[in-house]
């Protein structure tokens, strides 16, 4: 019957297609893997400081090394790849106006307070945690870049494709919204009183 | 560096720390391995889609029985003649989920079992194959987006337009779970509809039920030497 010929043709035709896409996969992923694995907790800990929530990091990291893995795939990495999957990871961060809803349960819940450390957050780096959630994404991004990965801001430009006065006109802004934080404040007033 | 920049970066260094996550980059493998599926399928359903309808369209111009055609998704009006087939792309390794032959969507309500992390392709042929559109509100559902390069995208949309492939239009849908779990997607065509979106062609309830593996494709990495 025609039918039974239609369908054992598209079969034939997408088992050897999945059969050679699964081939060339399998070389290009081990390969990644090791990629994968050599940069992803670094890049973690930055997508952490981004997102400020464990489920969206994971998410975002995800979505960039997917992003990379496909360029990977078609042309190779470009060189400084770490710093070019940041760059994805924070344009991606940026971009992204609603977070998606996560269905996977992340792996690992980090618990501040019940860390065992060898330092456990002050007042004063709790305030400021908080008061880094008060900034746009852009301003955190900014900060993050500049002051937990020692960017400069011509690089950082480049990681936010936009001029360099533009970072130090985020920059400005989210230290001035930083310094004129009202929990922070009061805590430096009664700081100063003692 | 100022006291509040010294402030910031210990309390960014504590912060981050926090972040770790061991089993992230097998996760990460397995979403590019979903995502490498998906682009084999989307591959594969624009060269199969044609030679299928190559087939049909050789079967209608000799006078294959309608016997042998699947059942209409429209039956009256301007759409008469459009049919929705539902694949299974590997109907024979592995895959004990779902029939494993194509199916023709019904009118109103369907049914499908799949497997967790698994897809189907979905097929249009007929008329107004270019007007639909694929819906699924998540989260056990998901669209994967073919883009104008008809590549898949491994990432879960919501709705996505069918991917024009000549003489018929595509779309992939994918169980976006890795518990056993129930979904549901909608198929629907666009166009004027008053009021509000046109009512849904076709609703499926999908059953996610079970593992699938791939031939020629790892189901988990190597384990290291």
């Amino acid at each position: 019957m025609q039918q039974d010929s239609a369908a054992a043709a598209f079969t034939a035709v997408t088992e050897h297609a999945v059969a050679c896409e699964g081939e060339a996969m399998r070389d290009d992923m081990s390969e990644f893997e090791e990629f994968v694995a050599a940069r992803q907790q670094r890049l973690l800990r930055v997508a952490f400081l981004l997102t400020r929530d464990h489920h969206r990091a994971e998410e975002l990291l995800q979505d960039a090394f997917l992003k990379v893995y496909r360029r990977w795939r078609h042309e190779g990495l470009p060189e400084h790849s770490e710093a070019y999957i940041r760059r994805v990871m924070v344009n991606t961060y940026i971009s992204t106006r609603r977070p998606r809803r996560s269905t996977e349960v992340p792996v690992h819940h980090g618990d501040l307070a019940n860390e065992a450390g060898p330092s456990t957050p002050t007042d004063d780096g709790l305030l400021v945690w908080r008061a880094l959630g008060v900034l746009s994404p852009r301003q955190r991004t900014v900060l993050v870049l500049r002051v937990y990965e020692g960017l400069t801001d011509d690089e950082i430009a480049d990681h936010l494709n936009c001029a360099t006065g533009t970072v130090r006109s985020l920059a400005s802004r989210a230290y001035l919204t930083l310094r004129t934080n009202s929990e922070l404040l009061d805590r430096a007033a009664s700081v100063a009183k003692d | 560096m100022d006291s509040l920049d010294e402030l910031l970066k210990d309390t960014m260094d504590l912060h981050a720390r926090q972040a770790t996550s061991p089993q992230l980059p097998a996760r990460i493998s397995r979403r590019l391995r979903r995502n490498s599926r998906l682009r084999a399928a989307g591959v594969s359903l624009i060269v199969a889609g044609t030679l299928t309808a190559s087939l049909w369209g050789a079967a209608a111009l000799r006078g294959g029985t309608v016997a042998s055609q699947p059942a209409a998704l429209a039956t009256t009006g301007e759409c008469a003649g459009l049919t929705i087939l539902v694949g299974n792309p590997n109907p024979g390794e592995g895959s004990n989920r779902g029939p494993k032959e194509p199916v023709a969507l019904r009118p109103g309500d369907n049914t499908l079992t799949m497997a967790r992390q698994d897809y189907r392709w979905l097929q249009a042929s007929g008329p107004c194959r270019d007007q639909l559109i694929v819906e699924a509100p998540g989260p056990v559902v998901g669209v994967a987006y073919v883009d104008a390069a008809h590549q898949a995208d491994g990432a879960a949309a919501k709705r996505a337009p069918f991917d024009q492939a000549g003489s018929v239009s595509v779309a992939t849908i994918f169980t976006n779970t890795t518990t056993d779990s129930t979904g549901q997607f909608t198929v629907r065509l666009t166009g004027p509809c008053d009021p509000g979106p046109c009512p849904p062609a076709a609703t499926v309830q999908v059953t996610a039920d079970g593992t699938v593996a791939y031939d020629g494709q790892l189901a988990t990495p190597a384990p290291a030497p």
